[in-house]
């Protein structure tokens, strides 16, 4: 018995160390650590976790699928009776949504996610297996199959962090199916059972946005300026190409002298140099990107020119002049082509991917957290809504019931899906829901404390506040 | 024929019959009552003077003793020596009578002829017996000591008379040596057997106990048990000396051999107080102890129920029924068990003498460890481990029954131990992964009957390399899927976590306003999305869209510090709210709480339903308020259901008598209803169940979906059917 507890010692110290590194954000030496378990002590309590560990990292960080997969296989074949194997097999799952959203992809997500009952039905990586069944089912737009996974997650596991993370994925579906209020009661579950969590904030934020669209309007205007600027009047912010709120909760404002970093209170924290950048967006690291003259620059670290290939013996034509760039969920970055009329595609190093829409003269681009992205059009006035390959979806008609654009200058997506496009001509902003119909319209009368008249720019934080830069005011003005 | 003749054939005739009849009689064997029926006759014959039909009885009886010397018969011998000798004498046949004296005197030397005896028999009778009988003037040390001349028993000193011959006499007695001493008599000269002295070899120790039955062990060694009395007489005056009723004494032990020195003796009896006495050994001797006394070692009991009609056993023996004083429970361990139709209650109790215990037993739905598997850390029963880990639960009892009755009871069944083997994640190990539900279900009903159970368990080591790791299946009786708990025995906190999981109580009703309040950022309270049309809210005038300040004056900055402020409310409890509208305007409600129906989810992987199971079983053996009844019972349902008992679950459904509303309520009896009706089979019923549903505003569950929605989705499934119009 002693000489196993010895035996055992070692790995598991080791393998504390490794979580401790990965807590704090130091990979490298975590996965030093979590390898030599499994290379060192193959035998002992903790091999399989610190297999899992990797694979996890692989998956959630690196994004390399590839060695995901090769820690997952490994895991099942070395330890299939583990606690680790039906984990093993959620990402093994996860890995397969990765890959891509053809059916039969989804099909064999959903089907890994399946096995882990089947195969371990009292585990805790049971509720973690159907959240991701669920999640498999929402990327591609089965709302109500989706629902009803997450539903039986949160009806089973009620106490789990997977029920909660269900509640608030259940909420985006009833959202997309037309059913925004009932979504209320079932996201504020979150609140009740897992408060003190980042989940509880999640909800809150996303209850926040459900009651000003849904509850508050349309009886009551669904945002109202709080009196709250961002920025500083004499700073001048000229030429100010976009407002955006990152995951962080930084709200950042691009202008022709760089980037300026907000916290949340809309204290400046930082401001990234930059001479007349075009467009900027915050990659998956948290960096701040910023599009000029025909590359993408990232701060400390190498430009990465963005060119399109021409027919041999021509030399790649760089891209100009870059007025839009968000990236997906994927790593590739979605880049207005603007002289060309032509949104392309390129990876997260800037090689060029291949067209992704043409014949479009747009200077604004949003996404959502399906990977669809929307842009304005310039020339017809509507919006276009494209999948992640490209594939057109939907079109917001310049003319609709109860709104017109004028100007539409800007757009950007909440985190249930709504698209809000900022009319600078109209001094509005439309809500549009799902399929597209208008939920509601945000406007102030001239004169009125917090109106946006010239509005350049639109970012939305997590709670659906809307954040407007005014060429007129020159700050950023919030709404809730 | 003369008179003479005729008398002699007639009782010829008599006797030739009566000859023929005693061999007859002899052969048929029962010997002695024949022999004594011929002496009998023999002496009427002889009394009669009629003596040669005394002779002719008498040669058949000797005869008959002489053929089979039987104790009983051989008393016989020498009257009927006697009486022959005399009757030969009588026909004249001196020679005949001579050899019948002699050989009455080698049977019994010191016989004396009885009754009026002729002087000239007399003569011939001392004449034979100065030739055929001498003495014999013995001394044989110890005085004590059995003494047996040629195989009879005589005293051992003193003189006797003897038969002229050889004889043996033989000598003995516990401690000593035994002896012989042969010898020859002499007509005319007494024989002498004096210097016949035993040799000492042992030590005696003679016990005598009050009362019998006790166990003597000498320096721990045990030496036998006392025998029910009375001792000898002698033992009476010490018993009276030492306050022993005589009727209690035991039998003499007598114990031998011990060797010289001190030796402890202990005197030991169940339920009895345990006596000690030392004595030493100086010398080879015999030792004789006063009675020795033991006292009874009893303690009371006293024993209290929180249930009427509860069964009292102790060590397994029925006492009688709580409330109840048992004032002979013995010194030492026992099992004190409380049993009723809806629970047990046992405590093991180490009894002292004189001490009086009380067990107030709070009966409890229990579990009978019926099995065990896996290998353990150490060698012990791992359900009696189980059960020491349990015992601080609140809500059940955990019992290990006898190991040999779980063992019997498994074999009666052809189970083994590990046929509830499962590990923490519910799977099946070993043979319990041939075991269907449908199986565990019947066998949980039957053993949990067997051990007077509400439901069994049992305990798995599901991992070699982990010993410490067990897990611990719970089944009520007649649910076939298992609820598991993991117990760690290397940490301290596992039991605490684990019976506090157990131990998870349930909430029937909740107070409640009839409001929906979600958090939203950036308002000072929460928002109300939702109002229940007839609840306390509608009635004073709150609406979807109000913002919750202030209850009862105090901030309510968010929905859980209303849940927490209804929390400790109860009915009819007056609450004054301040709000603001949609618009901003503030108003004020005045709202009463009312208590709203709780139901478990259908699907709650994280409830231990087994539990939950014998709990609300027990507690609907005794009725109380219709409403609350109701709702248990509509809880026991969904429970039942869980398990797969469906049919059973329609049957409390069917006993739910709820209001329509929203929340939990009669709409959601109605859905629950159709999903039984629906598995057993009865489309009809499960639709008009599922119409009935679907009309109402009801919840499945307290914060659940509404039943309209789930109710509507089975109604699609059931038209989407084959066969379905």
């Amino acid at each position: 018995m002693l000489a196993q507890q010895s035996n055992e010692d070692l790995p598991r110290r080791q393998y504390e160390s490794g979580l401790s590194f990965l807590q704090g954000q130091r990979y490298a030496e975590a996965l030093k650590d979590f390898q030599a378990v499994i290379d060192s002590f193959p035998r002992s309590q903790v091999a399989d976790n610190a297999l899992l560990q990797v694979a996890l990292y692989h998956l959630d960080v690196a994004h390399d699928l590839t060695s995901t997969q090769t820690a997952v296989d490994q895991l099942l074949k070395v330890y299939p009776d583990s606690d680790s194997a039906p984990m093993a097999h959620v990402i093994g799952g996860r890995v397969s949504m990765s890959k891509g959203r053809t059916p039969s992809d989804v099909d064999a997500a959903v089907a890994s996610f399946e096995r882990v009952e089947r195969l371990f039905p009292g585990n805790d990586a049971v509720p973690a297996a159907g959240f991701y069944a669920g999640e498999a089912l929402r990327l591609v737009r089965r709302h109500d199959e989706a629902l009803e996974r997450f539903r039986r997650v949160s009806a089973s596991y009620p106490n789990s962090p997977w029920a909660a993370s269900a509640n608030l994925a259940a909420g985006y579906c009833l959202v997309q199916s037309d059913r925004a209020p009932v979504a209320l009661a079932e996201v504020q579950r979150v609140r009740q059972m897992q408060p003190q969590t980042s989940m509880a904030t999640d909800a809150i934020n996303i209850n926040s946005i459900l009651y000003r669209l849904y509850v508050r309007a349309p009886g009551q205007p669904a945002f109202a300026f709080s009196g709250r600027f961002v920025g500083d009047e004499r700073a001048n912010f000229g030429d100010v190409i976009g407002v955006t709120v990152d995951r962080a909760n930084r709200l950042l404002l691009g202008h022709k002298a760089g980037i300026a970093v907000f916290d949340a209170k809309g204290t400046l924290t930082a401001t990234v140099a930059a001479n007349e950048p075009s467009a900027f967006f915050v990659d998956e690291a948290g960096r701040i990107v910023f599009a000029r003259q025909s590359a993408l620059h990232t701060e400390k670290a190498a430009s990465i020119p963005v060119s399109v290939p021409q027919p041999a013996p021509k030399p790649a034509r760089p891209v100009e002049e870059i007025p839009s760039v968000v990236a997906l969920s994927t790593g590739q970055r979605i880049v207005v082509d603007k002289k060309e009329k032509a949104v392309i595609r390129v990876g997260a190093t800037g090689q060029y991917l291949g067209p992704f829409v043409s014949a479009i003269n747009t200077e604004r681009l949003a996404t959502n957290t399906l990977d669809d992205v929307a842009m304005i059009d310039k020339d017809s006035k509507g919006i276009t809504v494209v999948d992640r390959e490209g594939r057109p979806l939907s079109k917001i008609l310049p003319k609709g019931a109860n709104y017109q654009f004028d100007e539409p200058v800007d757009l950007v997506f909440d985190q249930l899906g709504h698209l809000y496009v900022l009319d600078r001509g109209k001094a509005a902003v439309y809500v549009f829901g799902p399929k597209n119909r208008l939920i509601t319209t945000f406007t102030l009368a001239e004169k009125s404390p917090g109106a946006f008249t010239r509005a350049r720019s639109i970012g939305l934080d997590a709670a659906g506040r809307i954040y407007i830069f005014d060429e007129r005011v020159k700050r950023i003005q919030v709404y809730q | 024929m003369s008179l003479r003749a005729h008398a002699w054939l007639r009782t010829a005739a008599c006797l030739i019959p009566l000859v023929l009849a005693s061999e007859r009689i002899l052969a048929q064997g029962d010997q002695l009552s024949n022999v004594k029926m011929l002496v009998d006759q023999a002496r009427a014959s002889f009394d009669q003077l009629d003596y040669e039909n005394t002779v002719k009885a008498l040669d058949s009886a000797i005869g008959a003793i002489e053929a089979r010397p039987t104790a009983e018969a051989k008393r016989l011998l020498s009257s009927a020596y006697e009486m022959r000798a005399r009757s030969l004498f009588g026909l004249n046949k001196q020679p005949g009578a001579r050899a019948d004296f002699v050989s009455l005197l080698k049977t019994e030397p010191g016989y004396q002829l009885t009754g009026q005896v002729s002087p000239r028999i007399m003569t011939l009778y001392d004449e034979v017996a100065k030739l055929t009988v001498t003495e014999v003037r013995m001394a044989v040390v110890p005085p004590d000591a059995e003494v047996l001349l040629d195989g009879v028993r005589v005293p051992a000193s003193g003189t006797l008379p003897i038969a002229v011959g050889d004889h043996t006499i033989t000598a003995s007695r516990i401690g000593y040596k035994p002896a012989t001493h042969p010898f020859s008599a002499i007509a005319g000269e007494p024989a002498v057997v004096e210097s016949l002295a035993l040799e000492r070899v042992a030590s005696v120790f003679r016990f005598v106990t009050a009362p019998a039955g006790v166990e003597v062990r000498i320096d721990g060694i045990s030496h036998g048990v006392t025998k029910p009395g009375p001792p000898p007489a002698e033992y009476a005056e010490k018993a009276a000396r030492a306050g022993v009723p005589a009727a209690e004494l035991s039998s003499v032990l007598t114990v031998t051999e011990l060797p010289i020195g001190a030796h402890r003796i202990e005197f030991r009896k169940d339920c009895f107080v345990s006596a000690e006495r030392r004595q030493t050994v100086d010398q080879l001797d015999d030792y004789v102890l006063d009675p020795v006394k033991l006292e009874h070692a009893v303690a009371t009991l006293t024993v209290t129920s929180n249930q009427t009609g509860t069964l009292v056993l102790i060590d397994g023996l029925q006492r009688g029924v709580a409330p109840m004083t048992i004032s002979d429970v013995c010194e030492g361990q026992h099992l004190v068990e409380l049993k009723s139709a809806s629970g047990r209650y046992f405590q093991r109790v180490d009894a002292r003498t004189g001490q009086k215990i009380p067990i107030e037993g709070t009966l409890r739905p229990a579990f009978a460890l019926v099995s065990a598997s896996g290998a353990a850390a150490l060698n012990t029963d791992l359900r009696l481990t189980i059960e020491k880990q349990f015992q601080s639960s609140q809500s059940v009892t955990l019992f290990a029954p006898a190991a040999e009755d779980t063992a019997k009871a498994l074999g009666a069944e052809k189970l083994p131990q590990d046929w509830l083997a499962f590990d923490l994640n519910r799977r099946p190990l070993g043979t319990a992964a041939e075991v269907a539900a449908v199986m565990r279900s019947d066998l949980s009903a039957k053993l949990s009957r067997q051990f007077d159970a509400q439901g069994i368990a049992s305990v798995t080591v599901p991992s070699p390399t982990s010993r410490n790791r067990l897990v611990v299946a719970f089944l009520a009786a007649g649910s076939g899927e298992p609820d598991v708990l993991d117990v760690n025995l290397d940490s301290a906190d596992a039991a605490t976590l684990a019976v506090g999981r157990l131990d998870r109580g349930l909430l029937f009703f909740k107070p409640s306003l009839g409001l929906t309040v979600v958090d939203v950022a950036d308002l000072d309270g929460p928002v109300i999305v939702a109002v229940d049309p007839n609840g306390p809210g509608a009635k004073s005038g709150i609406q979807p869209g109000d913002v919750l300040l202030k209850a009862n004056s105090l901030a309510v900055p968010d929905a859980g510090t209303l849940t927490t402020l209804l929390a400790g409310r109860k009915a009819d409890d007056d609450l004054t709210l301040e709000l603001t509208d949609k618009a901003g305007a503030a108003k004020r409600a005045d709202v009463r709480v009312l208590m709203t129906p709780r139901l478990i989810g259908m699907n709650d992987q994280s409830l231990m339903i087994n539990k939950i199971l014998v709990d609300l079983k027990a507690r609907l053996l005794s009725p109380g308020e219709p409403i609350n009844d109701s709702v248990m019972r509509l809880n026991l349902a969904v429970a039942l259901a869980r398990v797969g008992l469906w049919s059973e679950a329609r049957l409390e459904l069917q006993r739910v008598k709820l209001n329509e509303g929203p929340g939990v309520s009669n709409g959601t009896v109605q859905y629950l209803l159709g999903l039984a009706a629906e598995r057993m089979g009865n489309a009809a019923e499960a639709e008009a169940a599922w119409r009935a549903a679907a009309a109402t505003t009801a919840l499945i569950s307290e914060d659940g979906l509404p039943v309209k929605e789930l109710a509507e989705a089975r109604l699609q499934a059931l038209q989407r059917r084959p066969g379905a119009q």
